[in-house]
């Protein structure tokens, strides 16, 4: 239904260019959920963006086609493409907070999308964001109706911010980092909604965090994102068990385990590159444990193998051999 | 598959408003204007007399039964003319705070909305009329449109709405950055609805602060031109010309003078409570 075909998207900033996004391509199938993983600055939330055709005014799309549902988004006009938001793809916010409007009561923001963009009657967009709040496990809908933003909780606010995305049914459902401002226990739920909401209305997601965790739980399918580019891909269960990309296992082995009580974390050594500047080669190597000389420069595209994962890294045979700390290549 | 979503939030009452009793500055503001309007809109009904009648048998006479204030040097009764001076007066202020509020209002949303060369634009244009003081520019194009009513209106309108402008430009610059906007645009809601419906209703409270306090100097300006004799031509009465005229007999007929002075400052310090309880309104407590 998505099909993201090499986007590179390049950010101005004072300092020059930012590759921002470069050459991701992605598909995600019908009905099908995509967890999109990594670290701030990855690129993650630019390429969400780009797929609502909301990149900030600095931003632009350099090359690459997005097609969704046969038409490619980067070709429409500014017309079309608004028809596409809101009706046929949704979006979840970080921040429940900020993402509801603070003088409109929540209700009157869910049935303004039914009401301005569906064409229902007054009484019948209310009656559909009633309905969306009640699905939504929204309790007493109809005092929460009335209720201002700042009168509800944050998981309140985030199943609001959901049932917003949701009031006029799109086919898919861009989630960024929904979760991450959430207690953990409220998070659970939030993530249980979104699953129960994909398997039952065949909603397609993609779903964007660094939280590994909420990956595992909510999708089937991974995509590792890293300065910009996707390193990784391929089933959750088999990507976390065995990465195939170094940076994938750094980043698994950064993640705290309550299994693991006493055992230090090792972090990926070194710190992000600045992507006015990526290093040339693969954007790994200089944090990488296993770079050699041919990592040094070429390019690293993303590898398909037969059994339905892809990994960016030319030494993932190496993989399971080496230990995780940096050579210092 | 079916998963029970137990609701475990609660919901976190705040912001409850406070009753009428616990603002004290916006009662008295309110019931000080209300008494004002109440005045000048019933001066036919309160007043015996007509407020140009002169009667040159009772000039220059002090407070009495029948004439409550006293008469002027045409033997107009005081009391009447400062009622219908009141329905002038604050019918031009408000006129001239309403129509700019509305126009800067708009000016300031689009720009700040659009930015680029339309921001560029308008905000030069406020740069420069803010450049100029207040009463300087007010002046220079009353002369230009020509002093009574209709000039003072279009005068202090042409000054006033720069400043309704900046603030929900300014207002709008910071909201428009707001997750609820960019979630608004994520909706696919028209540029119009993000604009009156979502970033109007957030930032439009510091206009309406401000049009409060603007009241105050247009109807003191109002009354300035006035004195000035730019203002409203005689003999219709204003405040302004009618401390001008009583000025003569300050040292006879002190309260000649006075009364209408007294009259513009307690609209002012009304009008002024009311921006001030507003204010305290809108503040998030």
């Amino acid at each position: 239904m998505l099909e993201i075909r090499s986007l590179s998207v390049h950010i101005r900033s004072r300092r020059g260019v930012v590759h921002a996004v470069d050459d991701v391509s992605l598909t995600l199938l019908e009905g099908e959920a995509l967890g999109i993983a990594g670290e701030s600055g990855s690129g993650k939330t630019t390429l969400l963006r780009a797929v609502l055709g909301l990149l900030p005014r600095s931003a632009h799309v350099v090359h690459g086609e997005i097609i969704f549902e046969g038409v490619d988004l980067l070709a429409v006009s500014a017309k079309q493409a608004r028809e596409v938001r809101g009706k046929r793809i949704g979006m979840v916010f970080q921040d429940p907070m900020t993402a509801l409007n603070p003088v409109m009561p929540v209700g009157d923001q869910v049935s303004e999308g039914p009401r301005y963009r569906l064409g229902q009657s007054a009484d019948e967009s209310r009656r559909t964001a009633m309905k969306l709040l009640t699905e939504i496990g929204i309790p007493d809908p109809a005092r929460r109706y009335r209720a201002y933003a700042h009168q509800l909780s944050g998981g309140m606010r985030q199943r609001i911010d959901i049932a917003i995305a949701l009031s006029c049914r799109p086919h898919l459902l861009l989630c960024d980092e929904p979760t991450t401002a959430l207690d953990v226990t409220i998070q659970d739920q939030i993530l249980r909604l979104l699953k129960r909401l994909s398997a039952e209305s065949g909603l397609g997601m993609l779903y964007v965090t660094h939280d590994l965790a909420v990956i595992a739980q909510t999708c089937p399918t991974v995509a590792v994102m890293y300065a910009g580019q996707v390193v990784e891909r391929g089933p959750v269960a088999e990507v976390f068990s065995r990465p195939r990309h170094p940076y994938t296992r750094g980043l698994l082995a950064s993640v705290p385990d309550v299994h693991r009580i006493g055992s230090a974390l090792e972090p990926i050594q070194g710190t992000p590159p600045d992507l006015h500047s990526p290093p040339s080669g693969c954007r790994f190597h200089p944090r990488c444990p296993l770079a050699q000389v041919d990592c040094l420069d070429g390019d690293f595209p993303l590898l398909s193998t037969a059994d339905d994962r892809a990994t960016a890294c030319i030494h993932s045979e190496r993989m399971a051999t080496t230990p995780l700390l940096s050579t210092g290549l | 598959m079916a998963v029970a979503i137990v609701p475990v939030e609660r919901e976190v009452s705040r912001g409850r408003s406070r009753p009428w009793y616990r603002r004290p500055t916006l009662t008295i503001g309110c019931s000080i204007l209300f008494v004002i309007a109440f005045l000048a809109i019933a001066a036919p009904l309160i007043s015996p007399y007509d407020p140009t009648a002169q009667q040159l048998t009772a000039v220059l006479q002090g407070p009495s039964t029948a004439h409550l204030l006293g008469t002027d040097e045409y033997g107009r009764d005081v009391w009447t003319r400062l009622l219908y001076a009141g329905r002038v007066d604050l019918a031009v202020g408000v006129l001239a705070v309403v129509t700019p509020f509305i126009f800067g209002t708009a000016v300031g949303l689009v720009a700040g909305y659009y930015g680029k060369a339309l921001d560029v634009i308008v905000n030069g244009i406020i740069d420069i009329v803010q450049a100029f003081p207040f009463y300087v520019l007010v002046i220079a194009l009353v002369f230009v449109l020509g002093a009574g009513i209709q000039g003072v209106f279009l005068a202090v309108a042409a000054v006033g709405w720069v400043s309704y402008a900046r603030i929900i430009r300014g207002g709008v610059l910071v909201a428009k950055r707001e997750e609820y906007i960019l979630a608004a645009r994520a909706a696919g809601f028209s540029s119009a609805r993000i604009m009156f419906r979502h970033l109007l209703p957030n930032v439009i409270t510091q206009a309406i602060i401000f049009a409060m306090s603007d009241i105050v100097v247009v109807i003191v300006g109002v009354v300035t031109l006035g004195y000035l004799g730019l203002g409203v031509p005689p003999p219709t009465p204003d405040w302004g010309s009618m401390i001008f005229d009583g000025q003569t007999f300050i040292t006879t007929n002190w309260l000649l003078p006075t009364i209408p002075g007294i009259a513009v400052v307690i609209t002012g310090l009304g009008l002024s409570l009311v921006g001030d309880g507003l204010a305290d309104a809108a503040r998030p407590e």
